[in-house]
């Protein structure tokens, strides 16, 4: 492993929990992510898997239900678990920044572009004229036309993918060490997709930000990063570079999802693979490993107990017993 | 094989300034044509996919064909039977027979439904006593592979794969002979993805359905259908077999479209974009070629003379001055 020093940020054997009527909510079990200085890490889950719980953990989002009864969020080596809310607020929009999945929404509708994006330069003592010049310069930067013009506009004006580039120009703009991006193109069409995820890497060496890219799709976690972390159920089943992850998956939950892809197909017809099941309650978990109960590969070991991460080398570890026996 | 749904040049339009306003501004022709000219046709038990980004007319097109907007000329013919002028009432029995899925699982049932009274639904619009409505759900329910313990839920209670299964349901209720899917999987995890696509496959192949498949998403169509239309701004610009086109596109927007697609494969990472820039309003459409604005391979004549789409090869339709592979060697040379 690297240098404590070259990670951006550092999770180590996190546990989330929501309290709710019916029970305890165990949403995030034992995860451990890094994210190194200059890397682009994807994380991959289908709904329910706690990708969305990792990144408001991280940010200190959580619910007022919420707990988190183990494990440490260290950023550039700081405890943000112990953070106040002065520290919290530097934390949030100047250090880690984030792009979110909806540009409608992400907007605020009744105020205009050059206005939302120069607020979020309050900490910064310049004159506003030089705010709404850095702001122009972020919109020419994410490939806006007439962008001087267009501070002026108001986000209905823009179409869905303009929308977006401008929600990464926001988010650019107080240059953050981490860009959190979560599903950012879900909304858009594939050549819109195509053309954000290639500004995102365009922009990624421009910036020399690390960036936390969340996706279901794996087609895009394959073209933008360069390590990835596999969560199921609230773990992280998973991780490694994203070479070992595509062409040597060990995790046979990581395999069946790549497995049943449908941009995998190339012919009409056959039966798609699928995987067999459904996500377990997270209420009453099952015992053993989270993933037994849709294995097709489980044995008497997997309903018993519950596996460890094992290493297959240096940076690619699976939390699965046929690893450890491998 | 017989066809069952026919489309010949249907043209829908909307207004975007009323007389007045338009009159005052001097805008002649206060309208946008959504939908221009498109023709097609489908047999029975054969699946057509309509491709295009957003804003290309597809979801407009397949609202016509079942009355939701009106088309303002050319026909559509579904067994030999006119359906545009239709009045409403008559519209009313076609949807018995053409019915339609709706994109946005969760928010195209009603939240304050129940499972049960969402499948029933179909059966009290169309006024259709029946005897016995629980025994319906049940057929229906077990169909789609939903457990009837679902019952009792409402759509907040279920998960995007089972309110589509729902959704599925209820197109299915009335026994159609199409079904008009709109992004059938849009928003789904990929393996429910999966599970849907093979649902559907499996729901054609015991009833004998045909379907129109709307979507942007490539995959999804190049699993599902036979054929496939390409639509770009509210035409079609290619039109021909599935297989066929994956492989050998022959207009430059297809290309595109099929090079947007990311391959899961780190190895195979795109260096350049093959479509740049955003589909154009329809208000303002580019003259001659209306693709030339994104188009890698236009040369002069594009940008003046509008192509005709026609027949390239048997069974291909393009518009497109140079369709490949003329157009890969026009710019190699």
């Amino acid at each position: 492993m690297a240098d404590a020093t070259d990670n951006l940020l550092e999770v180590r054997d996190l546990a989330v929990e929501f309290r709710t009527a019916r029970g305890t909510v165990r949403a995030l079990r034992h995860v451990d992510l890094t994210v190194p200085k200059n890397k682009v890490v994807g994380i991959v889950g289908e709904s329910g898997c706690g990708k969305s719980t990792l990144i408001n953990t991280l940010l200190r989002l959580l619910a007022p239900n919420a707990a988190v009864p183990n494990g440490t969020v260290h950023f550039q080596g700081r405890d943000v678990l112990a953070m106040n809310e002065t520290e919290l607020n530097q934390l949030r929009g100047q250090l880690v920044s984030m792009v979110f999945q909806d540009p409608m929404t992400a907007l605020n509708p009744v105020i205009k572009i050059g206005k939302q994006m120069t607020d979020i330069l309050y900490r910064d003592r310049q004159s506003l004229s030089a705010k709404r010049d850095r702001a122009s310069e972020m919109l020419r930067l994410v490939g806006i036309p007439d962008a001087t013009d267009r501070l002026n506009n108001y986000p209905h004006e823009f179409s869905g993918g303009m929308r977006q580039r401008i929600c990464i120009a926001m988010a650019l703009m107080m240059n953050p060490a981490l860009l959190i991006a979560d599903e950012p193109t879900t909304a858009l069409d594939v050549t819109l997709e195509a053309q954000v995820i290639h500004l995102i890497r365009e922009l990624r060496s421009s910036f020399q930000c690390s960036i936390l890219f969340v996706s279901h799709n794996l087609g895009l976690i394959a073209e933008l990063c360069d390590e990835v972390v596999v969560m199921y159920a609230g773990e992280v089943v998973e991780q490694g570079n994203v070479r070992d992850l595509f062409h040597n998956a060990q995790h046979p939950y990581t395999k069946m999802l790549l497995e049943c892809d449908p941009s995998r197909i190339t012919e009409v017809g056959p039966e798609l693979p699928t995987i067999p099941g459904t996500v377990p309650d997270l209420i009453e978990l099952p015992s053993g490993c989270i993933f037994s109960p849709r294995c097709p590969k489980s044995f008497e070991e997997c309903q018993r107990k519950s596996p460890d991460t094992y290493a297959i080398h240096e940076q690619h570890s699976a939390r699965c017993f046929l690893t450890r026996d491998a | 094989m017989p066809e069952l749904l026919t489309a010949n040049n249907v043209r829908v339009r909307f207004r975007t300034e009323g007389a007045v306003e338009a009159k005052f501004k001097g805008i002649a022709d206060p309208f946008i044509d959504a939908v221009m000219e498109v023709s097609f046709s489908l047999a029975k038990g054969e699946t057509l996919g309509l491709v295009g980004e957003s804003g290309s007319g597809k979801t407009t097109l397949g609202r016509a064909i079942i009355g939701l907007v009106e088309a303002q000329s050319g026909s559509i013919r579904f067994e030999g039977k006119e359906l545009i002028g239709l009045p409403a009432k008559a519209y009313k029995a076609v949807r018995r027979e053409v019915a339609m899925m709706f994109q946005d699982p969760v928010a195209s049932l009603s939240p304050r439904k129940t499972v049960r009274n969402l499948i029933i639904e179909p059966f009290k619009i169309h006024a259709i006593a029946n005897r016995d409505h629980d025994q319906e759900v049940e057929r229906l329910l077990e169909m789609v592979g939903l457990s009837n313990a679902y019952k009792g839920a409402y759509p907040h209670q279920l998960s995007g794969g089972q309110a589509r299964r729902v959704g599925i349901a209820r197109a299915l209720a009335l026994r159609p002979k199409v079904i008009i899917a709109d992004e059938p999987t849009a928003g789904l995890d990929v393996s429910v993805q999966g599970e849907v696509l093979n649902l559907l496959k499996r729901l054609q192949a015991e009833q004998g359905l045909s379907y129109l498949v709307i979507t942007h998403n490539l995959p999804v169509v190049r699993h599902l259908s036979d054929r496939l239309a390409i639509m770009y701004l509210g035409r079609f610009v290619e039109m021909g077999n599935t297989a066929a086109i994956f492989q050998r596109p022959a207009h430059p927007y297809t290309l595109g479209l099929l090079a947007a697609v990311p391959e899961p494969d780190p190895d195979k990472r795109r260096d350049k974009l093959e479509l740049q820039g955003e589909i154009p309003s329809l208000r303002n459409r580019p003259t001659g070629c209306e693709f030339h604005t994104r188009c890698p391979f236009a040369q002069d004549k594009c940008l003046h003379e509008a192509p005709v789409y026609k027949e390239v090869e048997p069974g291909r339709f393009a518009s497109c001055h140079f369709p490949f592979p003329d157009a890969q060697t026009a710019v190699i040379s």
